[in-house]
């Protein structure tokens, strides 16, 4: 893969590496070190991607580690920014959906995420996150549930 | 009903700050020279010129004092002979924490298990649980972070589990030791659905032997899907779920696996 089809393919993907921050990551200085330090790292082992397709599911993958190397870093700082803040009343439904998609355990959320909202196949999401399909069906059945349970309102489409 | 166009809605766009983050990575991180395939070759290239000159010359050195290199000589000791490519997974190293540590779920656990795989016990420890790996000698558990919750020495057969996070949804990842004696114990033990499943000409008549068993569990704490992973390179992956009738139908059947397959089992 070339640099100009390297750089091609991660701002195509910007929004995905987006939303995967969002609901990883609260605060936006967090974010954008992610960001960073995922880009660097999946540049730095480009010549060790064998198959230029699976690029998408590998640079997921790697922005998924540096954000649990950034909550890593938190926990052991008890740094207040990993935290979101509750939507107050009265807050938009948006706020609300935000929230209860963050709070969503994190072992439901990326699989929620990457499958419903950006439409990544359940073999995709396993690739993704190092789980078994199986795995992935479970998860998402479980997030389904867990987000009726909060917002007190069905779910995505089946 | 909530759609994932809401979702998408409610997270938002990439903000101008993160989009200006990624563009600054991408210029210095392409500005930098990566090494490239032809670069590489040529440094390789060099570096074994370098080898071989050298070489020639300690030779040509060797002959000249009326010795001679013995570049057939048998290894040293510390020379690794061969590298074996196992199918178990390699336990933490972390040390064992004694019995007397265990929760005492995980006692339940233990003993539920040793006769009745397929019931768990409510664990606590299961919400920060990330993966139970185990070889012959006891299995381990440890959270999101590698950090070791629990781990107990035994001589069981089961040897990996794997769980989303709660309980009542569990997927059983059993390694079999790839000891035909030690698989016919298990599945004598296991039950009729499962012994269906192995003793068939597609699992047990094609000769491979049988590493793992996945089995999830659903809701109500019965299986309703299988897979198996036959061969010691993981040659052929079969899988069953059960359908409407409680019957368990072929769901998929390929050779090949990919052995990322494994890489994601023992990362």
């Amino acid at each position: 893969m070339t640099g100009d089809e390297f750089v091609f393919r991660v701002k195509e993907l910007t929004p995905t590496l987006y939303r995967i921050c969002a609901v990883q990551l609260a605060a936006a200085a967090d974010r954008e070190d992610a960001v960073q330090d995922a880009i660097m790292r999946a540049w730095k082992s480009l010549p060790r991607l064998r198959d230029d397709g699976s690029f998408k599911p590998w640079l997921i993958r790697i922005l998924i580690n540096a954000c649990h190397d950034i909550q890593k870093h938190h926990r052991r700082n008890i740094s207040t920014d990993s935290v979101p803040e509750p939507p107050l009343e009265g807050a938009s439904r948006a706020d609300e959906l935000k929230y209860a998609l963050f709070t969503l355990e994190e072992s439901l959320r990326l699989p929620v995420l990457l499958h419903y909202i950006d439409g990544y196949s359940v073999r995709e999401t396993a690739r993704m996150l190092g789980i078994t399909e199986n795995a992935v069906k479970l998860r998402l059945m479980r997030g389904r549930k867990a987000l009726k349970r909060q917002l007190m309102e069905e779910v995505f489409e089946q | 009903m909530i759609r994932s166009q809401d979702f998408i809605d409610a997270i938002g766009k990439p903000d101008p700050d993160f989009e200006k983050r990624i563009s600054r990575t991408l210029d210095s991180v392409t500005a930098s020279a990566r090494p490239r395939p032809a670069r590489r070759m040529i440094a390789y290239a060099s570096a074994a010129a370098a080898v071989l000159a050298i070489f020639i010359a300690v030779a040509s050195m060797m002959r000249s004092t009326g010795s001679r290199p013995d570049i057939l000589a048998a290894p040293s000791a510390a020379m690794p002979t061969a590298i074996h490519h196992t199918a178990t997974p390699v336990p933490s190293e972390q040390p064992a924490p004694s019995p007397a540590q265990l929760p005492e779920d995980w006692a339940l656990f233990e003993a539920a298990y040793g006769q009745e795989i397929f019931a768990l016990y409510p664990c606590a420890e299961f919400s920060r649980a990330e993966a139970i790996t185990a070889d012959q000698s006891g299995w381990y558990l440890n959270d999101h972070s590698g950090e070791l919750l629990a781990c107990r020495i035994m001589t069981g057969r089961l040897q990996e589990f794997d769980t989303d996070g709660e309980h009542e949804f569990v997927s059983i990842n059993a390694v079999m030791p790839p000891y035909s004696s030690a698989v016919e114990d298990f599945m004598r033990s296991s039950p009729k659905w499962l012994q269906a499943l192995y003793y068939n000409e597609e699992v047990v008549g094609n000769g491979l032997p049988l590493m793992h068993i996945i089995i999830t569990l659903d809701e109500s704490g019965q299986p309703f899907c299988c897979e198996m992973i036959l061969g010691e390179e993981y040659q052929h992956y079969i899988s069953w779920i059960r359908d409407e009738t409680g019957e368990f139908v072929q769901l998929q059947s390929y050779y090949d696996v990919n052995h990322e397959y494994a890489d994601t089992y023992f990362d």
